[in-house]
């Protein structure tokens, strides 16, 4: 009996969830937002790459220049990735109006002399500079009699390996990266989806359909569905802009992009739900409280302020991601979904503690979705100004 | 007679407002029950604890002579006084999803809103958004909301107010045919005149508790007054001094006279012989029998206070 009662009420938040995913995936709004996304993501990451990171250095000539000079300037460019063209110009003033008219980005003077426009760049200082090295290195050689062959075993660059050692205390700059991305993601996606939440429950109570829910489900069942359906709806967007940006990234064959590795990718997912449920069980309930959207807005101010402070909380973990107020952090439900994924992207966190931080994070979900429950029933059929939490929470008033 | 719905003694309180108090009353399957009290009473709360939107205090719900479950009450439908459906969502779509939700297959949610839609005379607007349609179109959708799961209890807050009269009759006659198919129809209404004309049986609420219920003609003729009701060829005054009885109106030739019951019509006849151009010799209309229970005005009810809960 009571377990056709289960079945029936998991059938009644599917399709609750399913109205939502049909009215809102449905949705003008939401076809023409996921467009507007995809594209701002795919430009984001296109811009940046077309107006050059793999750029083509201008250098100007002028004056004695040393044979062998223009050779080794291409040598050196290319070894640092960059593409470098030479101009000869008869005249320093010819050169100078180059390097003003932006023709060029820097003049040679007499191999000795650099002459910018209005700053100098550190790149292509130190490729002249080794050229010109390379240059007077040849031409000491020569005086001295050493020849070619001798001259190359001299000339034998150091091979220098590089690789990261893990956060001890800093993370490497990839990761890190990594890491801000994941959270800011995660902060939008968390406020967006879990705002749409607030709205939809505040709505409904508004239109006067939660009575008539109610008449027919448990409180908790029409929030379990609200909140599996949005949910599913962010996810599904969320994942078409994170699709689209891995195959803009592809398609482009971008060496320098950091490369994120399968585990942050599914630790930031798992905690993207978990972060989105959390927050949206608490949309949801206080939203319940209120009967109008503006009221609604201050009834989560303290909530918002908590998000705020894992953003914080993150800032405080770049430096110190061991402190104990960052594993306090990290096990603060309101707090762990942003923090940890930080951590775990910037590989801060000890694995056995990611698992735990979710199974806390996951309890307070679930105790939640129970006071939710009873706030919901409670609240949707009371209107006017905000009902005291305190009266809701009281048995008797259900 | 056979009882589908029973309150027993149910109780409500609101912080320091009782909502309702020891209300106790039956609905019988078949019938048109209506449901009156002035505006506070506890009528839409008493409703929602049928529907499980309230939990009571105290009493009981029962339902077929157990206390009342969730199975059951997937078998209740229900109109709520604040209508509520969502306005951007296409009209047809919202009948299958509530119809779902009322335990429907999703063919048998859409067979079923295709049905009272057509029935309804919303054939043609099935595709049409929520919002695209009059204030009467939507509320005929809200009611097909709370039919289209063929419910066996009906329960409707307020169904008349707000329609216009022909509005007011289709409604009517859906209400019977609905009843007349079995199932038992539970609705509140401040139109006494209505409720009389439509129910079989009635409950009067006031403060909280019930002061009248069971069969309207049942509780009519157990009044312990009658009235009468004369339009006479010239004065009429004279009939202001008939003993026994008390004027409560008098307009123009005609009179309405409150008279016990245990008095003698035919003594009162005899002696307005010849000038009566139309007389009516009757119990107390439900209005009457409202302001008396919920007023306290002159008629006594105590001979009824055995139907009375």
């Amino acid at each position: 009996m009571w377990r056709a009662e289960l079945r029936e009420g998991w059938r009644r938040i599917w399709i609750v969830a399913l109205r939502e995913i049909r009215e809102r995936g449905g949705s003008r709004a939401y076809r023409i937002s996921t467009v507007l996304a995809v594209l701002l993501v795919v430009a984001v990451i296109l811009i940046p790459s077309l107006t050059g990171e793999s750029k083509t250095y201008h250098v100007g000539l002028t004056g004695t220049v040393p044979a062998g000079t223009v050779a080794a300037l291409d040598v050196q460019a290319n070894a640092v990735g960059h593409q470098l063209e030479t101009t000869r110009y008869a005249t320093l003033d010819q050169g100078e109006r180059a390097v003003r008219d932006k023709k060029i980005d820097v003049l040679l003077v007499d191999g000795s002399r650099l002459d910018w426009r209005t700053r100098s760049d550190s790149t292509l200082t130190a490729v002249i500079a080794n050229a010109l090295q390379a240059v007077h290195i040849r031409q000491q050689a020569d005086r001295l009699g050493i020849p070619t062959d001798q001259l190359a075993q001299l000339l034998v660059p150091v091979t220098l390996t590089s690789r990261t050692i893990g956060a001890a205390h800093t993370a490497d700059k990839d990761a890190n990266t990594v890491g801000f991305i994941a959270v800011g993601l995660l902060y939008v996606a968390i406020s967006f989806y879990a705002g749409f939440v607030l709205t939809g429950v505040v709505q409904e109570k508004a239109n006067r359909v939660a009575e008539v829910l109610l008449a027919r489900m448990p409180a908790r069942q029409v929030l379990a569905g609200k909140v599996v359906g949005i949910g599913a709806v962010g996810l599904g967007q969320f994942a078409l802009i994170a699709i689209a940006a891995g195959v803009t990234v592809q398609l482009m064959n971008h060496a320098d992009a950091p490369s994120i590795p399968a585990d942050v990718l599914g630790w930031t997912l798992i905690w993207f739900i978990l972060g989105y449920l959390f927050y949206s069980v608490v949309y949801a309930a206080l939203g319940a409280t209120t009967s109008r959207i503006e009221d609604a807005q201050s009834a989560i101010a303290p909530i918002t302020g908590l998000m705020l402070l894992s953003y914080l909380g993150v800032i405080y973990a770049e430096e110190n991601p061991d402190a104990a107020l960052t594993v306090v952090l990290s096990y603060f439900p309101p707090t762990a979904p942003i923090v940890m994924t930080y951590r775990v992207a910037v590989h801060a966190a000890p694995g056995w503690q990611i698992i735990t931080t979710a199974l806390v994070t996951a309890l307070a979900i679930w105790a939640l979705m129970r006071a939710a429950g009873r706030i919901y029933s409670g609240a949707l059929l009371r209107f006017g100004g905000r009902i005291p939490l305190r009266d809701l929470l009281r048995p008797s008033t259900t | 007679m056979f009882v589908v719905l029973e309150l027993r003694d149910v109780s409500k309180r609101y912080g320091d407002v009782s909502a309702l108090s020891g209300c106790t009353f039956q609905v019988r399957p078949g019938r048109l029950t209506g449901f009156v009290g002035p505006n506070g009473a506890g009528k839409t709360t008493a409703m929602r604890a049928i529907l499980g939107l309230v939990t009571q205090d105290a009493g009981t719900v029962s339902w077929r002579g157990h206390p009342v479950s969730a199975a059951d009450r997937r078998r209740f439908g229900y109109m709520p006084e604040e209508r509520g459906l969502y306005p951007k969502m296409r009209v047809v779509d919202q009948l299958v999803f509530l119809g779902r939700l009322s335990g429907l297959s999703s063919a048998a949610a859409a067979r079923e809103a295709d049905r009272w839609l057509d029935a309804l005379g919303l054939g043609e607007r099935k595709a049409s958004r929520l919002d695209d349609l009059s204030h009467g179109n939507q509320q005929r959708v809200q009611l097909a909301a709370a039919l289209v799961h063929a419910p066996e209890l009906l329960v409707l807050d307020e169904p008349f107010s707000g329609l216009d009269p022909l509005a007011m009759d289709s409604m009517s006659a859906l209400l019977t045919d609905i009843a007349g198919a079995g199932a038992a129809v539970l609705f509140s209404s401040h139109q006494l005149d209505v409720v009389e004309h439509l129910c079989e049986d009635v409950v009067v609420i006031n403060a909280g508790h019930v002061v009248l219920s069971g069969d309207l003609d049942k509780i009519r003729d157990a009044a312990t007054d009658r009235y009468l009701e004369v339009t006479v060829t010239g004065d009429p005054d004279r009939l202001l001094h008939l003993t026994d009885a008390t004027v409560v109106a008098h307009d123009g030739d005609g009179i309405r006279l409150r008279v016990p019951r245990t008095g003698d019509p035919v003594g009162l006849l005899d002696r307005l012989r010849g000038d009566v151009v139309r007389l009516a010799y009757e119990p107390p209309t439900l209005s009457e029998l409202f302001r008396a229970a919920v007023a306290g005005e002159a008629v006594s009810v105590s001979e009824v206070s055995g139907v009375a809960g």
